[in-house]
């Protein structure tokens, strides 16, 4: 952690897909903070995938040295007004060097004409020589000034690139395994045609120096810059011909052309963080604003855990967020002030819950897509089984109501026959009681006091009778009441044998119908679920977007 | 200050697996071919979405194209996730017009169509089933498909249903001659699209993962293999027909986010 609070760091981890794939990681990356924090260097670099790029991996780590070189070189100068210095030898191998160059080589358009020399290129002086004798010139104070140091630090890093490219294949010919996967390219490796393909790599760097930030980039992934106002851009002009899985690269033609710059005044806008990313970054998101989220994330993470818990964050998140993500290598550094994240690390954090419930409210957007039309298909599964019940249950109306009216009467006659068994029930019991009465043995007793009562002994033997002939009438009652029952239920068996195919279908339609509503039912909750959470997450935003940071 | 209520990797969506299925409903299908392709497919999505329960890497999504005179999508509004799917029968009737479908399927293999989603997708799986001949010229719109990255990467598999299938046709659509299946048995393609449909998932969510990308050739072998069926099904290796254009695909840098 620097004394100013301006932090910066980097980290590259090997993609998920390279893993599985046994792939090196073909992306590299660094970061340097001056001992006095006068300035603060972050670089990332991703060689490319392509098996004609073999050694794409060994080209990301020579840009990313030379990138840091040259940038060290540049706060040198800006800082001290020290110019680089190219000694005699230096220039003489240098010339040696590129009489061996191939006339389609960069080095052959650039320096093996007229037009420029080596020296003029590297070794003379800005245009503005003068200026650089006033006092405290930082040599960006002139607009022209800048544009002819960006100019010749990308130059620089470009040739740079190019020598120490062909440096490394004199000495490491390409193998004939090498050769093999080079496709196409093959034939133009061995006659040593466009051996840098085989180098490609992109890069993007950023210097913090006194008042400016300077950022260069060459081919894709992206540069986050974000201000005091807690608004983020990338800066960098984009190169549209970067498109699709197409880059453009160091190892072009014309890469001191086509890369690009940018140069921030600190004065005029504040900036609290630039993040930069390989591609692995923005490839794992659908669009910019995921990228913008990761970094904030990363913003607040710094702010929460510090310097040392964040380098370990790194090391476990990236790999994972690799596998879940793009798959692909994954670079990213920073040069990050933190008294700027402190003050912005609440909104950020809006901001990205903000964020993840978009993507959540887009996930239930696709997911209704998905089930509208099972939900359509349901519902008139449902009314269709619907209308069939009513259908046949109209088929049996009639029968229906002849139904009714025989279960109402087998009804009727149950409930009599019941009351008749009661009576017979009773009646029973008291004929009983009475024979009892009679047989027992104080008989004598008893007709004596009934006799006194009555005056007739025979008539404990009148109600016997009677009550007998009650039972009877009872009985036969029972009886008939039974066979009128008998009856009727025959009556209904009947009925319902003659309408057993349609009651059979009334009863499937039924069923039918339970069955399409519940599952139309059961789907239609889900779908109305999925409705609702849609809208919680949009109150959500909305009260996001309106609440002010604390 | 608190982190982020939101953890970075927290919630992040299944990659889509799409399988795209380009049916011939024409006349020629009628009686027991249309009543095999109903059966054979409603049996297929169900063993899909039983495979789509265990796959913790791919959103399985399915979308049916069937061409006769003319073209129409059972899921009009995109791809829909296994679980979603019904199928509903398809009627036979009408001409073969596999340009028309190459030209509807060519429209929606896009990030702007069916392959929007939220962290990109797998390469698709695309399978055609026809029985006769196109009565168009189809070329037009092959020739405009190829150039459709989606398709060109696309794991390709054709069936080529009865003796009056155009053969060369459908090795020329999926691009390559052995990963086309020719029979005359109804039975034998119910089970193949089975297999096919799975198999070809599987590999396609797990393609990231292995040297060599999975094509539809891979997928017939296999069944071959794994005794599903026995090499009277492949087409005679020396029906001349015009092969897809090669195009790179085991590429480290895996940025199909950014096609169209």
């Amino acid at each position: 952690m620097s004394k100013n609070n301006i932090y910066s760091f980097h980290k590259t981890v090997r993609g998920h897909m390279h893993v599985m794939r046994d792939m090196v990681c073909q992306d590299c990356s660094a970061s340097f903070a001056e001992d006095d924090d006068l300035f603060h260097i972050a670089i990332v670099a991703d060689g490319h995938g392509s098996s004609v790029c073999m050694r794409s991996d060994i080209g990301s780590k020579m840009v990313t040295e030379i990138a840091r070189e040259e940038l060290e070189n540049l706060a040198s100068y800006i800082l001290y007004n020290r110019k680089r210095e190219i000694d005699k030898k230096e220039l003489e191998e240098l010339n040696s060097f590129l009489q061996n160059q191939k006339s389609d080589s960069y080095f052959f358009r650039i320096f093996g004409t007229e037009e420029v020399s080596v020296e003029q290129s590297l070794a003379t002086e800005p245009v503005q020589m003068l200026r650089e004798n006033m006092e405290g010139y930082d040599g960006f104070s002139f607009p022209e000034d800048k544009e002819v140091l960006i100019k010749k630090l990308t130059d620089s890093i470009v040739f740079q690139w190019n020598k120490a490219v062909n440096e490394h294949f004199a000495r490491h010919p390409f193998t004939e395994q090498e050769l093999e996967l080079a496709g196409v390219y093959a034939e133009k490796y061995r006659r040593k045609i466009e051996i840098e393909h085989a180098y490609g790599t992109t890069l993007i760097a950023a210097l913090r120096v006194k008042d400016f930030l300077i950022l260069i980039q060459q081919g894709d992934g992206r540069c986050d810059v974000f201000y005091g106002n807690g608004e983020v851009d990338q800066p960098i002009p984009w190169d549209e011909n970067c498109h699709e899985n197409v880059t453009t690269s160091m190892c072009d033609f014309d890469a001191d052309k086509e890369i690009r710059s940018c140069i921030l005044d600190l004065r005029e806008r504040e900036v609290v963080a630039c993040y930069l990313g390989t591609d692995g970054v923005e490839d794992s998101y659908r669009d910019m604003e995921g990228t913008h989220a990761f970094y904030k994330n990363l913003s607040c993470y710094i702010v929460e855990k510090g310097a040392d818990e964040f380098q370990e964050y790194l090391e476990k998140l990236l790999p994972e967020f690799s596998r879940r993500g793009s798959g692909d290598d994954i670079s990213v550094a920073g040069i990050v002030d933190l008294e700027g994240i402190t003050r912005l690390a609440k909104v950020y954090d809006r901001e990205i819950e903000a964020y993840h419930i978009s993507n959540i409210m887009q996930q239930y957007a696709s997911k209704k897509i998905s089930m509208t039309r099972k939900h359509k298909i349901l519902r008139q599964k449902e009314e269709a089984a619907r209308l069939a019940l009513e259908k046949e249950q109209e088929n049996c109306k009639e029968y229906m109501e002849k139904t009714e009216f025989a279960d109402r009467e087998k009804e009727e006659l149950e409930r009599r026959l019941e009351q008749v068994e009661q009576e017979l029930a009773q009646t029973e019991q008291d004929v009983f009681h009475i024979e009892n009465a009679l047989a027992a043995k104080d008989r004598s007793e008893l007709l004596e006091k009934v006799a006194d009562l009555l005056e007739n002994s025979t008539f404990l033997a009148c109600i016997q009778q009677y009550c007998e002939q009650d039972l009877e009438k009872k009985k036969e009652s029972k009886t008939q009441l039974y066979e009128q029952l008998q009856k009727n239920k025959k009556q209904i068996a009947k009925e319902r044998e003659k309408n057993k195919s349609d009651l059979q279908r009334l009863e499937d339609a039924k069923q039918k119908y339970q069955k399409a509503s519940e599952e139309f039912q059961k789907y239609d909750m889900q779908y109305q679920e999925i409705d609702a959470k849609c809208e919680e997450a949009a109150q959500r935003l909305r009260q996001l977007k309106q609440k002010p940071a604390e | 200050m608190n982190m982020p209520t939101t953890d970075i990797l927290g919630g992040t969506p299944r990659r889509a697996l799409n399988i795209f299925y380009v049916l011939d409903t024409s006349g020629s299908m009628d009686g027991i071919p249309v009543a095999t392709l109903n059966r054979a497919m409603e049996e297929t999505i169900e063993i899909l979405k039983e495979q789509a329960k265990t796959n913790a890497d791919a959103l399985l999504k399915i979308a049916v194209l069937e061409f006769n005179s003319d073209c129409r999508w059972l899921q009009a509004a995109g791809p829909e996730e296994a679980e979603d799917f019904m199928w509903q029968e398809v009627k036979a009737g009408g001409l073969t017009e596999m340009g028309a479908a190459l030209t509807e399927l060519n429209s929606k293999l896009s990030r702007n169509a069916f392959l929007s989603s939220m962290t990109g997708a797998y390469l698709p799986i695309i399978i055609f089933m026809s029985d006769g001949y196109a009565t168009s010229d189809y070329k037009p719109a092959l020739d405009k498909i190829r150039k459709n990255k989606w398709f060109a990467r696309a794991i390709k598999i054709g069936f080529a249903m009865s003796d009056d299938a155009d053969i060369k046709m459908l090795a020329e659509v999926v691009g390559n001659s052995e990963a086309v299946v020719k029979t005359n048995d109804w039975e034998l393609f119910a089970r193949l699209i089975q297999f096919s449909s799975v198999t070809a998932s599987m590999l396609a969510s797990t393609s990231r993962t292995c040297t060599e990308p999975v094509t539809g050739a891979d997928i017939i072998k296999e069944a071959i293999d794994s005794g599903e069926a026995t090499e009277d099904i492949l087409i005679d290796e020396h029906v001349e027909y015009d092969p897809e254009p090669e195009v790179e695909i085991d590429s480290g840098d895996w940025e199909e986010e950014d096609w169209d």
